[in-house]
This record gives structure tokens, sequence and C-alpha cells, in this order.
């Protein structure tokens, strides 16, 4: 008998139509957003390890317009 | 590529006489629709005026170079600049403002924690005392920009720093000093010796302050900024640029803000019955009215590499300065620019008064909150807040800073004309 496999504990993330492309997002996680062909942010991936937590609060609080928005999932 | 650069007599004269520091709309509209990227001889500045040749200026941060700009408008003054040692001194330095990535990166996140729209909601309450209190001591006449909103914001942003009470009353006459010496088209002999002594005060309240922080830390950004500069993450240099900056960014801008704001309202009384409606349509109200009289009309670049703006070519080392006032009343990217209408929905087309890209203004969610609240308040304790009956609207001669001169209103029983 097999378990089935456990949804990975994962944080969900957004940049939202507020994005002004300061780009602090970019500068404190490189790896995790990037802008897209119009110079606004958006995440590199959707689903984000709980192992960079710190590094997505980072980017959270130096958004100045707080566009980013993260959810457990 | 257009190698020329002909030039406009009636733009010249415009900039040369005044009208484009007190009226620039006009001369805006007329570049938009004729010279879009156009070399003014009288300014020695490329002046870029589209919303979408602003904005892909913006976001070319190494080719279009925030530092070097200042440096470039004090050398004008040729060899008499060498009597401001300090105006020379301070503006050959890199801080937050005058600096590109990767120093703009470490300076901008020595100074952003207090400035996030967390930590800024957090000083809700404070800003409702300051603003209650200032509301309790004004009488039937009152001047918004003096009596209201100046000592709002210089409260709210020294208290954010740190700085005591007893040390705020010089600076914003130190930041007038120095935006009216970078907002005159030419720089003027007059302004720089005002301004060279107004530096060397602010330098030496920062330092003073910055060893007293450093000795007994408090929970505030100089104390923050103190530790960093022991530990070596940001110079001393790099400091005190950085808070002079914050400190005319916290409170210049947004006394013209909520003066514009309420200006805009007052001279469209349907709008203003709207928002004493509903007062959720201030956040609209507010952000129409800084798209329309943009506080911080144009943004400071200089060109880093020979390069092309739609065309045009543009050398190494000059000055190059999209024009924010002039993008957000782009017919191209909005209807009926020159209307005020606070049901514009920016949700999917953003204006550009906090600017966009690297530099986008650090203070915007404490801007927004300020204003938010300090006319809220005004709305509800003063429901018959009317115009002056002798207001004329006279705008502050700068070609950086969009400010009225004064905004004064009565509030009560109507007074009988004189």
């Amino acid at each position: 008998m097999t378990t089935a496999p456990q949804p990975p504990e994962t944080w969900v993330v957004e940049v939202s139509a507020d994005c002004v492309s300061s780009g602090q997002c970019i500068m404190t996680a490189p790896d995790l957003f990037i802008l897209d062909e119009d110079g606004f942010s958006r995440p590199v991936r959707d689903r984000v390890g709980l192992d960079r937590t710190e590094d997505l609060r980072q980017a959270v609080d130096g958004c100045p317009v707080g566009a980013i928005r993260t959810a457990r999932g | 590529m257009l190698t020329t650069r002909p030039a406009l007599d009636d733009i010249e004269d415009a900039l040369a006489n005044g009208t484009v520091s007190r009226e620039p709309h006009e001369t805006y509209r007329a570049l938009r629709e004729r010279a879009p990227v156009y070399w003014s001889q009288h300014l020695e500045q490329w002046l870029v005026t589209p919303f979408d040749l602003v904005e892909q200026t913006l976001m070319q941060p190494v080719r279009f170079s925030n530092y070097g700009y200042d440096t470039l408008f004090i050398a004008r003054l040729g060899k008499e600049a060498t009597s401001f040692p300090t105006l020379v001194h301070h503006f050959q330095q890199r801080g937050l403002i005058i600096s590109d990535p990767p120093e703009h990166t470490r300076l901008r996140r020595a100074v952003r924690a207090p400035f996030s729209v967390h930590s800024v909601n957090r000083l809700t309450d404070t800003i409702q005392g300051r603003v209650d209190g200032l509301l309790d001591r004004i009488g039937d006449r009152f001047d918004v920009m003096e009596d209201f909103a100046r000592p709002l914001t210089v409260s709210v942003i020294s208290d954010l720093l740190g700085v005591p009470e007893d040390d705020r009353g010089q600076f914003p006459t130190w930041s007038y000093d120095l935006i009216r010496f970078f907002g005159t088209p030419r720089p003027a002999i007059e302004n720089a010796a005002v301004l060279e002594q107004a530096l060397m005060e602010w330098r030496a309240l920062l330092v003073r302050l910055f060893a007293a922080r450093h000795a007994r830390p408090r929970d505030d950004l100089l104390s923050h900024v103190a530790a960093q500069i022991d530990v070596g993450e940001v110079s001393l240099e790099e400091a005190l640029f950085t808070c002079v900056h914050l400190m005319i960014g916290g409170h210049e801008t947004t006394t013209s803000t909520v003066a514009s704001t309420l200006h805009c309202l007052l001279t469209h009384p349907e709008q203003w019955a709207a928002v004493q409606e509903s007062p959720d349509l201030l956040t609209g109200a507010i952000e129409e009215a800084i798209r329309l009289e943009t506080p911080v009309m144009r943004a400071r670049r200089s060109a880093t590499e020979d390069c092309e703006i739609d065309g045009h070519q543009i050398k190494a080392g000059e000055a190059v300065v999209p024009i924010f006032a002039s993008a957000n009343r782009d017919p191209a990217r909005f209807d009926r620019p020159d209307v005020f209408d606070l049901r514009r929905d920016f949700s999917a087309r953003h204006h550009w008064a906090f600017g966009r890209g690297t530099h986008f203004c650090l203070g915007a969610p404490l801007a927004r909150l300020e204003s938010q609240i300090g006319l809220a308040t005004l709305l509800r304790r003063f429901p018959d807040l009317r115009l002056a009956n002798d207001f004329e609207p006279r705008w502050k001669p700068s070609l950086s800073i969009r400010a009225l001169e004064e905004l004064p209103l009565e509030v009560g029983p109507p007074r009988p004309a004189a």
C-alpha cells in the first residue's frame, strides 16, 4: 500500500497591477522575481518553498507600493 | 538619426521669461505636439515630454544615470562655483537620490524599513493626533499650505527620523533654498550663496544628531542610520545626503499634494459634494490631483553614453530631463487629460507622479496616508470649508516643484463682502 504524495508546503506569490517597476523585489530576490517585457515585476514561479520565507518577507516589505501578495498554499 | 537641434523660439522665450516656471502645462503640451524630444539651448538640457518616452527613459537607469545632473547644473556657475565648496562637495557625493544601482540599492535598503506600507500604516494614530492638534488651532480663515499641510508633514517626517522638536524650525527653509536653486532655468549666484549657508547648517545639525544617536540610540531612523555608519554599511557623506533628501521629500511634496487636492475639489463643486457624501472617494481624488498637478514635475538624469531617444542623438554627459508633469497629461495615455475627474480609473494605467522604476518615491505610502488622513479630517470637521473670496491661484515659480503659493480657506458663517 502506498500513501498519496503530500502536497508541498509553499507560498503562492502574486504581483498586483500596482507594480511601478522599482525593482526592489528583484534586487532582494533575483531568482524569485523578474521584469516582464513591459518592465513590471512578476514572480519567476507562482509557488515558492517555505525555505525562502525570509527573502519573500523582505521583498514584500521592500515594495514601495505593497504590490506583492503571498499566501500559504 | 536626427543630429540637428532646431530651436523653437517661443519655447525658449517661455523658459527664459519664467512662463514655464509658473504655468508649465501649455508649454509641455506644445513640446509633446511639436518636439517630443527637445534640446533647450536656454536650459542646456534635453526635455522629454510624451508618456511613453518618459517611461522609456526612466526604465534605463544605467544609460540615463541619476548621478551627474546636479554637478552639470552647478558647473554652469563657471569659475564662481569654487566660492561654494559645500554645495559642490555635497552634490559630488553619491546619496540615495543621486546614485545608481548597486550603490542606490544599498542606500535604499539602509533607510527603507520605516517607509514600507506595513510600517507606515502603524503611524495612523500618530498622524491623526497631529492632524487633530493642528485643526484645533485654526481660525475662521487659514492658509492650508502654511497653517496645516506644512506643519503636519514637517512633524511627521521629523518624528520618523527622530529630529527633535527644537531642531525642526529651520529645515523647511533650507529645503526651500535647495529647491529654489535647482528650480531656476540657470543657476543664480545669489541662490547658490544662500544654499551654501543652508547646507552648512543642515549638515552640522545632522552630524550632531548622528553623534547623539550613536551615543544613545533611540527607536528612530537617525539611530538606525548612525548604527549603519558605525558598521561601515553607509559612509557619513552618504548618510548626510540621504537624510537631507528624506527631509525634503518628506514634507515639500506632500504639502503640495494636500493643497492641490483641496484646490481641485473646491473648484469642482460637484466632486466636492461627492467626497463629502462618500469620503472613500478621497483616495481617487488625491491620485487624480497629483496626476494633474504633479508635485515633482521632472526627473534629473545624465546620459552615460552616446545614445538616442526616439531618433534624436544624445551625447554622453548631457542632461536629460523626463517630465512627469507632461507624461501625466499626455492625451495618448489619458482621456481628457486636462480634466480633474476623481473617478478616473488608474487600475490599469498608472500615473508617474511618484516616478517609475528604480527611483520610485520611497515615501509614496507615507504621502498617501498623510494626505488621506489630513483631508478626510478636514472634510469631516469643516463641511462648510470654502475658498477665500479673494483667492487667485498663484503657483510657486519653479521648473521642478508644482505648489501653490498659498491656499486661503474660510470656515464658519460666510463673511460679508468687503
